[in-house]
């Protein structure tokens, strides 16, 4: 069908006989139908993005002894390189030693010896993640850090043992800090 | 209240409000001790003014609980004296404030829960807040002080509130036209007021001209209806009193006049004429003053947020690193100078040689050379001068210090006030009287000792009331008065204070504190039963240790007398206990006044180093081999006359021993701590500065020897060591916890036939064994409860004997532990494997029969007494 032959074109008609052509060649449903389901799934789908999403957590992701490790970010102090960091004498080895961090002399703690993960020494270890708990300061020594994530609240679990509020699905345990380094924690 | 006003306005009501509460538990707790107690009148303005400031803000339930308080107060006769359920009632609603207070601070909101209940325990009615009609008069009072004034009369308020409207109204977009009309209309209303303000008549007038600016519009328009706000604010309270807050929520109907002066008493005048009014105002402090003004009139001081002075702290500590590489600058520059003469006299030597070798176009050096020799001299002068900028640097840093040390001395008050209420609580619960002395509350102490203090306090206080002192009715059968006597005392020793906590209780049971130590495994019975009685109560500062046959719930925090402990001797202090059998106990602490940089010496020991405070340090030595001897088979020096024991710092904290030869001359440090001295090995001293000891945390509180970290003026971090933890270790009687017992021996295995002969032969020669049937279970052994010794086959599933030595010397808090690798392989190859995995002795099972393991293990271990 032509514009130029007939003017305005008459869409409901051209869309019929698009319909019936296709009843022909063989679909169950009517086109119409077919726009009918397609339109109310594409609503229910709209409808389930627009629920307000409950608000995930805000952690900083990092990487300890082959394994991936979070902490909230608004009990991070602040995030620094390792290479200040300066032993201290006969200590336990779950204490790496002390860094400056922003005028501030905090511990550094090692979270492999803490929780019984492989290496030990400082060579992998790369940046120091200083965090604050109960108005103490202290560091956690990360070889990599991966950034702030949004972690939603669905599928978290609480683990049975070790010093973590809960695990997401990808195996990303967000460490409890009252339970990190404390005597108690460590079985002392 | 606007939200934002009230989360900037709530760190300072917070604080002054837990001051107010500790004044008013404390005052009432000496009324009930003593009726005749001047302490009534200042609690009864205490609950008033924490009544209006809560009411400023819009806490309606504090403001409730406040005015209870006071009115229940002012209901107190003092021929009667105060009901234990008065003083019960107010000392719960002090509590409950506190707790609401703590969820402010949590950013929650500071509701009181149960109000009804405190409010009838308190006899109080819940006054009609809401709808204020008419002034409502408040409880009868006995005396005059209480009556307080009728509400100020509507058209000031009334005016006030036109300005609030027109500031806010002023504070949208208008247009310049309606901005101008309204300003000049509140301009109008500010001025009316200026008549009937009286005193407040100058923040009236400067109302107005802000008005006025804010009509213009513009930049300063914008800064002067910040300035109206507050300003309005300030009205709002100067005439009205602190019941009312900014937003015109109506007022309280008798919380109009501010606590007054403490000579004055206001007129209850019923005329509210605002001509009397105005000069009512000029007689009494307006409530704004009255609030600022700390409790204590007689020192004038300034609150301070604790935080600030810790910013201070450390921006002294980075100027004075700025003051010493200043001070190396000016070195350097007088240095180079001196560089630039020498070369110049090379120079001028160079030249004259030339002339003389007949080379005439000199001409221009020598004026080169002078202007030269001109900036040689500057340079030296620059030099020079800095070094003397920098030495008055150093002195003026050095009075800074000092200046913040006097401003973090807090008077030991602090640490001793909230004692009372503990044992007030304690001895209640456990129907026991006791008397709480506290004496030297006014010697003043670094803050952060005193922080460090609280806790050991009270968990002491608390030890005393609950074991150490006994019911009232077993008291009177032993011939002892009915009340306890529980002494805190604070005691300034030089630069040091004592603390002393006593109880005329019934002393330690000395034989089940011997019991409960052996039962722990921290010491043999044999061993137990040698010490000495005053040796035995320090039993008591072990971890885990308690002979209460329940235990009962003395803080959340589950902090024991060897948290006590430790926290005293990070804070390099001792604590000493002595006792008399069923008369009275005493702990003993005693502490440095102040945590500020100190002296202290550097040095290198093992391959580490560290520093120790200068005053804990007494002398240093220099050693030859010849001046060392034994003393009852340890080693020992002599100083002074006396023999004291010797350790190398190194094998003293099991760290790794320094590479290669030692030097014929080692260095000593003497170091001295409660009363106890000891010669510490080093390899080297490094120098002296001075440091501020940084604390590690409580996470670091079970790694004693370190008191804590500092920095060094080349920004290095070093860690400070803690003399009385050093001493401990190395006095003889330090066969203590850990090391006491049997020498314990690991036996790794896996025949199982193998493991049980060498076991018995270990065991008739004394030694406690321990089997492992692999190297992780010998690893896992080492952890808990430790070895002094590992003997291990090389051929084993799992972890062998090879891996097993390397872990261990791998680990540097197992690196000491000796290992003995015995085993059926006798290819040189195969020794040389095992010397190389670590292992410092290589026996084959043949010579383990022939007796050779016994002597390679005797060998191996560290003397033992």
């Amino acid at each position: 069908m032509s514009r130029q032959r007939e003017g305005a074109v008459d869409f409901a008609a051209l869309q019929r006989r698009m319909d019936e052509a296709e009843l022909v060649l063989g679909g169950e449903l009517s086109a119409e139908d077919r726009r009918r389901i397609l339109g109310e799934r594409a609503r229910a789908v709209a409808a389930v993005r627009n629920e307000a999403r409950a608000a995930g957590v805000e952690v900083l992701a990092f990487r300890v002894g082959g394994e991936r490790y979070a902490v909230e970010v608004k009990a991070v102090f602040v995030a620094l390189d390792a290479r200040g960091l300066t032993p201290l004498p006969a200590t336990p080895p779950w204490v790496l030693g002390a860094i400056v961090a922003r005028t501030r002399v905090v511990p550094v703690l090692d979270l492999r010896a803490l929780l019984g993960l492989e290496g030990g020494g400082m060579t992998d270890l790369a940046k120091i993640i200083v965090v604050e708990h109960e108005g103490e300061l202290f560091g956690l020594a990360a070889e990599d850090v991966e950034g702030k994530l949004e972690v939603p609240p669905e599928g978290l679990a609480r683990p049975s043992e070790g010093p973590f509020a809960w695990v997401a699905p990808d195996r990303l345990a967000l460490l409890d800090l009252s339970r990190v380094g404390t005597s108690a924690a460590r079985g002392a | 209240m606007g939200r934002g006003l009230l989360e900037q306005i709530w760190p300072i009501f917070s604080a002054e409000a837990r001051e107010q509460l500790a004044a008013i538990s404390d005052g009432v707790m000496d009324l009930e001790d003593d009726p005749r107690s001047g302490a009534l009148d200042l609690v009864r303005r205490t609950a008033h003014s924490l009544k209006g400031s809560a009411g400023s803000l819009g806490l309606e339930d504090l403001e409730t609980l406040a005015h209870a308080m006071e009115g229940s107060l002012s209901r107190y006769d003092p021929a009667e004296g105060l009901s234990r359920a008065a003083v019960q009632g107010t000392l719960e609603a002090v509590h409950a404030i506190e707790e609401a207070l703590a969820r402010g601070d949590a950013g929650g909101e500071a509701r009181v829960p149960r109000l009804p209940e405190l409010l009838a325990a308190l006899g109080g009615k819940q006054p009609a807040l809401a709808a204020a009609s008419a002034p409502a008069a408040p409880p009868a009072a006995p005396s005059p002080a209480a009556a307080p004034p009728p509400a100020r009369p509507s058209p000031t308020v009334a005016l006030v509130g036109q300005l609030e409207e027109a500031c806010a109204s002023l504070v949208t977009p208008l247009e310049p036209a309606a901005r101008k009309a309204a300003a000049d209309g509140a301009g109008d209303v500010a001025r009316r007021l200026v008549e009937l303000a009286g005193p407040e008549a100058p923040l009236c007038v400067r109302i107005a001209q802000a008005f006025a600016e804010l009509g213009e519009g513009g930049p300063e328009g914008a800064r002067a209806a910040a300035r109206i706000a507050g300003d309005l604010v300030d009205l709002r309270q100067a005439l009205e009193g602190p019941g009312v807050g900014a937003d015109g929520t109506p007022t309280p109907p008798d919380s109009s006049i501010p606590a007054p002066a403490p000579t004055e008493i206001p007129n209850p005048d019923p005329d509210p004429d605002p001509a009397t009014l105005a000069e009512h105002s000029t007689e009494t402090s307006t409530p704004a003053e009255t609030a600022a003004v700390a409790q204590v009139p007689s020192e004038k001081s300034i609150r301070v947020l604790a935080s600030a002075m810790d910013s201070i702290a450390r921006q002294l500590e980075l100027l004075s690193l700025a003051e010493s590489r200043h001070a190396r600058r000016a070195r350097e520059v007088r240095e180079a100078g001196a560089v630039l003469r020498a070369v110049l006299r090379d120079l001028e030597r160079a030249g004259l040689v030339l002339r003389l070798g007949g080379a005439e176009q000199l001409g221009a050096l020598a004026p080169a050379l002078g202007r030269l020799r001109g900036v040689a001299g500057d340079l030296s002068r620059i030099g020079r001068d800095g070094q003397r900028d920098a030495d008055a640097q150093r002195l003026t840093g050095t009075v800074l210090r000092e200046d913040l040390r006097a401003m973090r001395m807090v008077p030991a008050g602090v640490a001793l006030e909230p004692l009372r209420r503990a044992v007030r609580d304690l001895a209640g619960r456990l129907g026991k009287e006791v008397d709480l002395v506290l004496s030297g509350a006014e010697v003043r102490l670094d803050r952060r000792v005193v922080d460090e203090l609280r806790g050991p306090l009270l968990h002491l206080v608390r030890n005393s009331v609950d074991h150490g002192l006994e019911t009232p009715d077993v008291r009177r059968a032993a011939g002892k008065p009915p009340r306890g006597r529980l002494q805190v005392r604070v005691e300034p020793r030089g630069t040091r204070v004592g603390v002393t906590v006593e109880d005329d209780g019934a002393g330690l049971d000395i034989a089940a504190v011997r019991t409960a130590a052996v039962q722990k495994g921290l010491i043999t019975a044999e061993a137990a039963a040698r010490l000495p009685d005053d040796e035995a109560a320090r039993l008591v500062f072990e971890a885990g240790l308690s002979t209460a046959s329940s235990v009962t719930e003395i803080s959340g925090r589950g902090i024991g007398l060897d948290v006590v402990h430790d926290t005293v001797v990070r804070l390099q202090g001792t604590v000493g206990i002595a006792f008399r059998p069923g008369r009275w106990t005493r702990f003993d602490l005693d502490v440095p006044l102040t945590l500020a940089a100190a002296a202290s010496l550097l040095f290198r020991f093992g391959r580490e180093v560290a520093a120790l405070p200068a005053d804990t340090v007494e002398r240093v030595l220099l050693l030859t081999d010849g001046d060392l001897g034994t003393v009852a088979g340890r080693a020992s020096v002599k100083v002074g006359g006396a023999q004291i024991p010797y350790a190398p710092l190194a094998s003293l904290l099991g760290s790794a021993a320094a590479p290669g030869e030692r030097s014929r001359l080692r260095p000593a440090l003497v170091v001295a701590a409660g009363g106890q001295r000891v010669a510490l090995g080093v390899e080297e001293l490094l120098g002296q500065q001075d440091l501020v000891v940084n604390a590690l945390g409580t996470r670091l509180a079970s790694v004693p020897h370190l008191s804590g970290a500092a920095v060094l003026d080349d920004g290095q971090v070093i860690g400070v060591l803690a003399a009385p933890e050093l001493v401990r270790r190395a006095q003889p009687a330090a066969a203590q916890a850990g090391a006491a017992g049997p020498v314990r021996v690991i036996v790794a295995d896996d025949s199982l036939t193998t493991r049980a002969a060498m076991k018995a032969l270990l065991e008739i020669a004394g030694y406690a064994v321990l089997p492992a049937a692999d190297g992780e279970e010998a690893l896992q052994l080492l952890g808990t409860p430790g070895a002094q010794l590992v003997v291990s086959d090389v051929q084993m599933p799992g972890l062998d004997g090879l891996g097993l030595t390397r872990r261990i010397k791998a680990d540097p808090r197992l690196r000491a532990t000796p290992v003995v690798l015995v085993t059926s392989l006798d290819a040189p190859e195969d020794r040389a494997a095992g010397l190389e995995a670590g292992a410092d002795g290589y026996l084959v099972k043949r010579e383990v029969e022939r007796g050779k393991l016994l002597e390679l293990v005797r060998q191996l271990l560290p003397s033992r007494p």
